[in-house]
Order: structure tokens, then sequence, then C-alpha cells
């Protein structure tokens, strides 16, 4: 009752107390929920899930009035606008999966791990887009990486198996420079707080810090040359597990950005504008051009390389981060925030409407031609999926990247250039997509409305109904970044 | 009681009513042209009686001034609107009666053939012709003006069919590569070019007016209270005074044939005689000389205020050496009607030079008095001579003198008119002739006496033409084939009558001239007993020696047995001083060759056009087919291959081998530990 109290009068207290009943709930059904049969883990999940929501309303309200952020746990912790909107989205993400997996992982030998999984990388990727201290970081990543290697290898079969591998040796690897990073981080500040007014500006410091997060980071996000695993992994394996690991990845990667890049990024403006901006042009172009033979073969791959080409496009807002804090910053900010939320939901609905529309192994175009007269639901996810991908308006992902370009333009027109030029290629495949799902059918079955199908369709009718309010999504992104952000 | 203004604008609508008439009938009875000539007739008699019911009624003009008008644009302020005066009043009686007689002549003359055409213009002008007189202000005397100007070009070119006896000059005479003669289509658009052009000014002037000093800068009333100030003053600011005057003189001098404008007036013979009796000698070229009497007491005023009154002068002299050019003209005319033509425009140009030379030595209404007393006796007695010179040309059959002579005998009555007018023509007294005339040099010696000089040498000039008329066509031997005799009552009646005027107007001179000077605002004007006597001695030397060359038979009858000089100087005279060749040369070959040349250019432009840009785009799509291949093959196969290449090689780094990646991944941390150290490095070095 004492902490009830204690709650209502201190928003401290309260989002203190929320996080706790978060990490609670996710921690139940990561390691208690499984023990109970696939049914109940998933509704565990479920249950997390509402929680984390409802922990989430209650702290944006409750942060509201103080600038859009509060610190807890003597400075461990901090929450505001723009982790609430990341892992809101990464939260409705992994319900979403569940709802997806539901008759189709529970058939799988150990089904009932898919959700504790699931509830561990949730778990990770909260405690990451939360920490305020470098540990945490560590901690939570080490957590969500270790659980999306075993989420991938969860699908019993040599594909996925060999993914799997391929990953955890690349995370690995990672993990190290991430560590290695974190580790100079605290000898240069003298402290594990993560601050936003880092006071370190020595660019002989900074230069190799920054050089070995946005390694880690770059690894997490498919930023070419780190992103030889994602290839394999989102090409191969079972679309129902990669629909939640690209998600995730990605808004992993977001938060690392904010969190730990950006600070940073008015230290060296030169160094991060052109490092990001080379690697952005040279990653959205590897991606795209990869992406256009993959017409001939695979529709899975498509998306995989898709995926390297949309990290792409989020290096061209970190490049643009490098200019001084003010509204291209935050155009940038915002940028980030809602192409990873256009980039998880679209990926979400695209990979399970795959699942459904689509043989595993061996996905290929045939299957996929005249989607849309079978399997109504699932094509509509993939359209909306694609044209949020190709940043059609509308859409969320046209916002996403309108936001970017944005904020590119003002760090450097080559950059906005090259960004709009692969935007225009990548219209070619996500079109080519959207033209088979719509051809005549020849021949093919009409099978049972799964809630693969729905779980995309829902995914995808939200990022039109988000599509409809950009500005309150770009106020509560940058929200916490205006001239009064945390200390 | 009915006001004055009310019977003049009777008289004006009477002409119209007819006109509108005539058109009614010439659709319902086609076949029946006495009703159309009885109908003329009638709408001239009633405006003749309501113009003298308008003059009884503002009792001679003594009776102030009345006006009447209908609003035309209440935002712009102006009024159609007319004003009896004593001015007005008198000079439209002298029109509406000259109308009547000669509509009377014009039944026999003009008969069967294109009357309903005839009597619609006739009456059409003479309502215009009205309209012009009574007008109120300015705007309503263009619109009569313009109306006289319609009717005379429909009139002049009367004949349309151009037949050869209604020509004027010898046909396939050229001089400077210019033809000498006229045919009457031709002769109606000169007439109409020539008076346009002058038009234009005055338009200009008018619309200046009416900017400058609003409505009342338009109108008689206005000029004669505060906008003539106003007028004087806005014309004085911008600084338009003298060209503005220029031009409000202009239209009156195209229209009253004066140089360089006079040409169209020797063409306009072509039209039926009734015709040039009336618009080209009565009344429509008196336009310009009324126009100059009615306005010239306004406005010299403001042209003196203004430093302008030069051009007075300027007007003067230009009068003058038109005058004395006709004349000479005159002299040598072998047209019956040109002779009375060239006669017209001389005397014109004494009117109006008495006005000009009047104006210029500050006495305007002196002027405008004289002006006006030549005004009306030259209306009559020329009008007489006209009638009773198409009596005679219809009698014999041709238009030439030479064709003519000893028609006393044949036709005494007209014989009897035509001498009465002739005599009033070359200034005998008491002929009305000799008072106005004198009046008129009295007016123009206040120019100076190298201007009375020239007038007393037109004087000798018009005298010797005029005794060289009536001796060629009257009393000299026969040269015709044709049995002539006198005609009908109908044709007789109006010359004989007018005839008999220009005597009795002379009897009764001091009395009308104390009318006329009364109308003008003045005073008749007091003969210079020296200029009289040198007027009547002018006159009779000029009659004189006409008369003794011509009896005596002392001059060759054919203009080759001349000697060299003196057959130079005819053909100087015979061909119009070659004005009307130098015109052609000066403005309308030119005016042609530009327009061929505008002609060509449409044309050029027109095949540019129609033809050059069709082929320049033929041309266009076989070049652009041939880029078209180029580009559909860089678009459809070698992008798609280069795609297809670039895809391929990315996907062969996508090999599938773990160790790659490694690879890659290594390569890649290499990269950023170089860049961090070059960082370093460059940060140290700084």
């Amino acid at each position: 009752m004492a902490v009830l109290e204690a709650a209502v009068a201190e928003p401290a207290r309260a989002v203190e107390l929320g996080t706790l009943l978060v990490v609670a709930a996710y921690a139940f059904t990561g390691l208690v929920s499984p023990l109970l049969g696939p049914r109940l883990a998933r509704l565990s999940l479920y249950a997390s899930t509402g929680v984390a929501l409802a922990a989430a309303a209650y702290a944006t309200l409750r942060i509201a009035p103080l600038g859009g952020y509060v610190v807890g746990f003597d400075g461990a912790v901090v929450v505001d606008t723009f982790a609430i909107y990341m892992l809101s989205t990464a939260v409705i993400v992994f319900a979403l999966a569940a709802v997806a997996a539901r008759g189709v992982v529970d058939r799988w030998e150990a089904g009932e791990a898919f959700y504790a999984v699931a509830g561990l990388m949730a778990l990770g990727i909260i405690m990451l887009g939360l920490s305020r201290v470098l540990y945490l970081v560590y901690i939570a990543w080490i957590l969500a990486a270790v659980s999306s290697y075993v989420l991938i290898a969860l699908y019993r079969d040599d594909w996925s198996a060999e993914a799997a591998m391929k990953y955890a040796v690349t995370g690995a690897v990672a993990t190290i420079v991430l560590l290695l990073g974190v580790i100079l981080y605290y000898t240069l500040a003298g402290s594990l707080a993560i601050s936003n007014r880092l006071l370190v500006r020595d660019p002989l410091l900074v230069t190799p810090v920054v050089t070995l997060l946005a390694v880690a980071v770059g690894f997490k996000m498919g930023v070419v040359p780190f992103h030889g695993w994602l290839v394999d992994v989102y090409g191969n394996a079972r679309p129902l597990v990669v629909a939640i690991a690209s998600a995730a990845a990605k808004v992993l990667a977001a938060l690392l950005i904010v969190r730990l890049i950006a600070p940073f990024a008015a230290a060296t403006p030169e160094i991060v504008l052109w490092v990001a901006s080379v690697l952005a042009v040279i990653t959205m172009t590897y991606g795209n051009v990869g992406a256009l033979l993959t017409v001939r073969d695979n529709p899975q791959k498509m998306l995989a390389y898709s995926s390297v080409a949309q990290a792409g496009y989020i290096l061209a807002a970190v490049a643009a981060l490098a200019k001084l804090p003010g509204v291209d910053n935050q155009a940038a900010i915002a940028g980030i925030a809602i192409h990873t939320s256009a980039y998880a939901l679209s990926k979400l609905a695209a990979f399970l409407a795959l699942d459904t529309g689509c043989r595993y192994p061996g996905c290929s175009w045939e299957q996929l031609r005249g989607l849309a007269w079978s399997r109504p639901y699932a094509a509509a996810a993939l359209t909306v999926a694609a044209a949020n991908l190709a940043g059609a308006p509308l859409t969320l992902g046209f916002w996403g990247k309108l936001y970017i370009v944005l904020a590119a333009v003002s760090a450097s027109k080559l950059l906005a250039a090259a960004a709009v030029a692969n935007i225009a290629v990548s219209a070619f495949y996500y079109g080519y997509l959207i033209y088979q799902l719509f051809l005549p059918r020849r021949g093919g079955d009409d099978g049972q409305v799964s809630t693969r199908e729905l779980a995309a369709a829902a995914a995808a009718l939200l990022t039109i109904v988000l599509a409809l309010a950009p500005q309150q999504g770009y106020g509560l992104a940058v929200y916490a970044y205006t001239p009064a952000a945390p200390p | 009681m009915v006001g004055a203004a009310v019977y003049a604008a009777g008289a004006v609508a009477a002409g119209y009513l007819a006109a509108l008439l005539v058109l009614l009938e010439a659709l319902a009875a086609p076949g029946r042209w006495r009703l159309a000539a009885y109908t003329g007739v009638g709408g001239a008699a009633a405006a003749a009686v309501l113009s003298v019911a308008a003059l009884l009624a503002s009792h001679g003009g003594h009776g102030g001034v009345d006006r009447v008008g209908l609003p035309l644009s209440r935002e712009l302020g102006l009024w159609l609107g007319l004003r009896v005066d004593a001015l007005s009043a008198l000079v439209a009686v002298l029109v509406s009666v000259l109308v009547l007689l000669i509509a009377v002549y014009s039944v026999e003359y003009i008969g069967s053939w294109g009357a309903h055409r005839y009597w619609v213009f006739y009456s059409f002008f003479a309502s215009s012709m009205l309209l012009l007189v009574y007008a109120e202000d300015l705007v309503t005397l263009v619109a009569g003006w313009e109306g006289t100007g319609l009717a005379s070009w429909a009139l002049i070119g009367f004949y349309y069919d151009d037949r050869e006896d209604s020509w004027v000059g010898d046909p396939g005479r050229r001089r400077l590569g210019v033809p000498m003669w006229s045919t009457p289509t031709l002769s109606a658009l000169r007439a109409v070019s020539f008076t346009r052009l002058a038009d234009g000014f005055m338009l200009v002037a008018i619309g200046l007016a009416y900017a400058v000093a609003g409505p009342g800068g338009v109108s008689i009333s206005g000029l004669e209270g505060g906008a003539g100030g106003l007028l004087a003053a806005g014309l004085g600011a911008a600084g338009l005074a003298g060209v503005w005057l220029v031009f409000f003189y202009m239209g009156a001098l195209g229209k009253s044939a004066q140089m360089p404008f006079h040409e169209w007036l020797v063409t306009a013979m072509t039209g039926p005689t009734s015709v040039s009796a009336l618009i080209h000698a009565a009344t429509m070229v008196k336009a310009g000389v009324y126009y100059a009497v009615r306005f010239t007491p306004l406005v010299a005023p403001l042209a003196f205020a203004l430093g302008v009154g030069s051009v007075y002068r300027g007007l003067a002299w230009l009068s003058l050496l038109t005058a004395f050019a006709t004349a000479s003209m005159a002299l040598v005319a072998r047209e019956l009607k040109l002779v009375l033509a060239y006669s017209t425009a001389s005397q014109l140009s004494y009117m109006l030079a008495a006005v000009f030379a009047a104006a210029a030595a500050g006495e305007a209404v002196v002027g405008a008095a004289a002006g006006l007393g030549h005004m009306f006796s030259h209306a009559v007695f020329k009008a007489a001579l006209f009638l009773a010179a198409g009596a005679v040309i219809h009698a014999v059959h041709s238009r030439y003198m030479d064709h003519m002579g000893g028609l006393r005998r044949y036709m005494p009555l007209t014989f009897a008119a035509f001498l009465l007018a002739s005599l009033s023509l070359a200034a005998v007294p008491p002929w009305s002739g000799w008072w106005s005339k004198d009046e008129a040099v009295a007016a123009i010696s206040l120019l100076g006496p190298r201007a009375a000089a020239v007038a007393l040498a037109t004087a000798v000039m018009t005298a010797f033409y005029t005794m060289r008329m009536v001796w060629l066509v009257f009393l000299d031997g026969e040269r015709f084939h044709a049995k002539p005799h006198e005609p009908g009552w109908m044709m007789l009646a109006p010359y004989l009558a007018l005839g008999v005027a220009s005597l009795g107007m002379g009897l009764a001179w001091p009395w009308l001239a104390g009318l006329l000077g009364h109308a003008v605002g003045g005073h008749a004007p007091h003969g210079e007993p020296l200029l009289v006597a040198a007027g009547t001695a002018a006159s009779a030397a000029g009659l004189g020696v006409a008369l003794l060359l011509y009896s005596r038979g002392l001059l060759p009858r054919r203009v080759e047995e001349l000697p060299l000089p003196a057959r130079l100087l005819h053909g100087f005279l015979y061909d119009r001083w070659f004005i009307n060749s130098i015109i052609y040369r000066l403005v309308v070959h030119p005016g042609a060759a530009a327009s061929r040349l505008l002609a060509g250019l449409d044309a050029l432009l027109d095949s540019v056009v129609h033809e050059g840009v069709p082929w320049l785009f033929r041309r266009l799509v076989r070049v652009a087919a041939l880029l078209e291949a180029g580009y559909d093959t860089a678009i459809h196969v070698e992008a798609p291959r280069l795609a297809a290449s670039a895809s391929a090689a990315v996907r062969r780094l996508q090999s599938g081998d773990v160790r790659d990646y490694m690879t890659y991944f290594t390569a890649g941390m290499v990269f950023a530990a170089v860049v961090s150290a070059l960082v370093i490095a460059f940060v140290l070095a700084a």
C-alpha cells in the first residue's frame, strides 16, 4: 500500500513500479510459462503484452508533463517517450507473432519454447530501451541476441540450423566488439551512466568508441559489410520466426543508435556524417541491387535483401544526426522511430503472409502468383507491407522515409539524392511482388484462413492507421529530445 | 409655345424618317421610284419648314439659346444635344432650303435608276447635316459629321457600275506613273480615305478635350462657360496646346478640302451632279467652315492665352495656298464640273483663310462673320452653277466644255441662271459674291499685305476662269452634235431660283450681313474702301482679260500650239500641280508596298507554320525514331542487363559460406580501425 501511495505521489516511483511489473511479467513468460504448456505460455505472452502496453500508456501520461522522461532506480533506468514508442511497437509485434504462431508452433516438438523465447527477447529489448547504465545495456543485448539465435534454431531442419549457426557466429564477434566499445566508453566517461549530454568532446577518444558501437549496431541491422548473416537467415529460415527476428533486430538497433551513438554524434560530426553516409549509400545500394534479381527465384530472398536496403535508410538518418541538435536532428530521430516501426510491422506482416502463402522450404514466385484470389488476407497484408517498404503514400513507411529524406537533405544533398534514387529502384521489386499477387491464379488450393493471415492483416492495418497520425508519432518520438532533454 | 430646339429636333428627324420610309418602300414597292423620290422631297420639305420654324421660334436668333437633348451616357456625362441659336438656326435654314431645292431638281435628274438608294442616302445626308449644324456638343457634331461622310461615300460612288461618262479626268492620262482619272468607286474610296485621315486627328483632339476638361470641354455651352479655362489649363500643363490646336482643326481641313487633303473633292465629281451641288459644293464641304466659324471665337482666346496663336497664321497661309492653287487649276480644266470643283475648293479656302487670318490677328469674330457671309453667298451661287451644269452636261451628253459652246440659244433660261450665279462667283457688284468676297479679303488682309495680295490674285483668277467657263459653254461656237434643249421645270426652277437669289441676296446684303454678324456675336464687317476697290478691280481685270482673250480668239485652241514654257505651265496646272501624283508616290504607293510586304510576310509565316513546321516535325520524328531505337535498347535491354549483372554480383558475394561473411566483417572492422586511426592522426597532427 505504501508503495502504491508513493507511486501515486511520485512519477518516478510509479514508473519504477510499472517497469518492475513489466519485467516480472515477461520474466514469468520466459521462465515459468513454458512449464505450463504452449497454450498457457501464449496466454502469458498476451498478458505480458497487456501489462507492457498499460504501463506504457500510464507512463506516457505521467511523464508527459515532466519533459517526456523520468529517471528511476537510482539512475539505472530512464523512461522516455522515444523508448515507449519503440517498445510499444516491439511488444505489439511479439503479441501478433504469438497470435500467428497459434496452431503452427503448438504442433512443434518444443512449441511452448517459442513463446518463452519471444518473452525473453522482449524482455531484453525492453531492458535495452530503458537502461541508463552500460552494464544493463550489455546484459540486455546478450539476452536479446541469444534468444534470437534460439528462435531461429527452434524449427528443426537443416536450413534453420545453418542459419542459426551463421547468426550466432557473427553475433559472437559483434558482441565482443560491443563489449570493447562499452569498456572504452566506461574508460572515457569514468562512469557507467549513459548521458545525453556527454561531456567528452575529445575526438581522439570519442572516435574509437563510436566506431566500435557502430560496428555492433551495424551487425544487428545488417549494414554492409557486417550483413553477411542477414540474407541467409532471413532468406532461408522459417518465415514465421524471421518475422519476429527481423522486426526485433531493427528495433534493437534503433534503440542503440539513439541511446549510445546519438550523444556522440555531435562530438565528431564530420566523422559520423562521412562514415554513416558512405555506409548508408553502400548498404542501400547493395540491398536494392541484390533484391533485383530475386524476382527470378525467391520472394523470401527478396525480403531478406530488402531488409539490408532498409538498414541503409536508417543509416542515412544517423548521418543526419551529426548535425547539431535542432529541427533536423529531431527529424532524423523521428525518421528512425517511424521508419523502424513501419519496418517492423511490415516485415512481420510480409513474412507471416509468406509463411501461409508459400511452401517452406523452397518458396517460389510460382506459389505467390494470384495469391489475392486464394488468400485475400495474406495478399492484402503483403500488398500493404510492400507499399510500406517502398514508401508509398498513405502508409506509415511513407512518413518514415519522408522524415529521413528531410533530415538527410540537411546533412548532404548527395546522400538524400542517393536515398531517393534507391527508393525509386526498390519500387520495381516491391511493385513486382504486388503485381504477382494480383495475376490470375493457375490452379492451386484455397486453404483455411489461418491466424497467421489475420495477424499479418492486423499488422498491415496498423501501419495504415498509424499513417493517419504522423504528426503524433513524430511528437511522441522526439518529445524527450526537444531542448529539455534528459541529462 | 413649342421651343425652337424641338422644331430643330423635328427637322433632324424628318430626313431620317424619310430615309427609313424609302428603305421600306424599296422592300415593299421596288418599282415605284417616284414614290421614293417624293418621299425624299417630302422629308426635305418638312425639314425646311421645321428649320424655318426653329429660326422663327428663336426670333431670328435674338431669342437666346434653346437646347434639347437625350442622355447618351450618364457615366460619361455625355448628351445627344441640339442647340438652336442664331448661328445654327440660320445655317440650318440655308442647308434645309438648299436640300429642298436640290431634291426637287433630283426627281427628274436621277430618274429611276438607283432611285431608292439615292433617296435613302440623300435624306440621310440631309438629316446628318442638320444634326451637325444643330449640334450642342462635339460628340453630336461628330455623329452628324460621320453621317454626312457616309452619305458622301455612297453618293460619290452612286454609279457603282463605273460608267465612263461619270468619270473624272482624261482616261489613260498618267503623271509620274499615277493615273490622273478616277472612277466612281475609286473616288468614293478616295473621299473616305482622305477625310478619315484628317478626322482621326480631330477625334484625338476631341478625346483630349474631354479627358482634360470633362463633358464641358466638348460642348459649346461648356466652352462658353468655365470649361474653356479648364481646357486651356490642362493643355498648357501637358504642353500639348499647339499639337491640340492643329489636331482640332485637322478634321475641318479634310472636310473642307484644304491642302493636302483637297484631292478627294476633285475626284468626288464622279457623283451625280445634284450630289455635287448639294454635298460637294453647298453643304457638306461647308461643315469644316461651319466648324471653324463655330469654334474659332471660342478657342482662339485660349490659343493666345497659351501662346500658340501663331498656329492660326499657319492655317491661314495653308488656306491661301489652297485657294491660289485650286483657282490656278481651274484656269485650264476641260471638264465643266471640274472647274466648279476647283472653284469650290478655292472659295472654301477663302472662307477658312478669312476665319484663320482674322483669328491670327486677334479678331476671331470678324473672321467668323466674313467666313459665314461668304459661306452663305457661295452656297447659293455654287449650287445654282452645279445644277445648271448638270442640265448642260445632260443636254450635250458630255462633261467636257470642248463639246459645248453657243448653248445660250438652246438653253436661254439655264444660261440666265448660270450667268447670274457666275457674276456672283466672279464678284461683280452688287451680287452677293461681291459683298462676301470683299469681306473675306478684308479679313484676310488682317494677316498682312502679302496675304491680301494673294487673295486678290486669286480673285483675278476666279473672275478669269468664270468668264472662260461662261464663254466656252454658252457663248462660243457650237461644238456639239446633240440637240440640246431646256430641261423640265422641276429641274429648271431650282437653279433659276438660286441664280436669282444670288442677285437678290446681294441686294439685301447689308441687312443679311448684319444678321450673320450678329449670329457670330459681332456685327456686320465694314468694307475697307481701298480693298473693295482693289477687289472690284481684280474681278474686272479677270473678266476683262478673259473676255478679250476668248472673244478675239487670242488663245490657241490646242495645247500643242502653245510655246514651250506655257505648255509646261499648262501641264503643271492641268495635272493638279502633281499633288495627286506626289501623294500617291509618297503615301499611297509606299503604303501599298508595305501592305504587299506584310502580305508576303504573312504568306511566309503561313507557309512556315503550315508547311515548315510539319516538315520540321517529320524530320524530327525520323531523328526521334533513330534515337528512340537506341533509347529503347538502352532502357529495355541494356539497363536490365546491367541491373541483372550488378544484382548477380551482389548475389555472388552472398555465397552462403559463413567464412566469407566473417571476412567481410573483419574487413569492415579493419576499415573502422583505419578510419579511427586516420581521424586520430589527423586530430593529433592538428
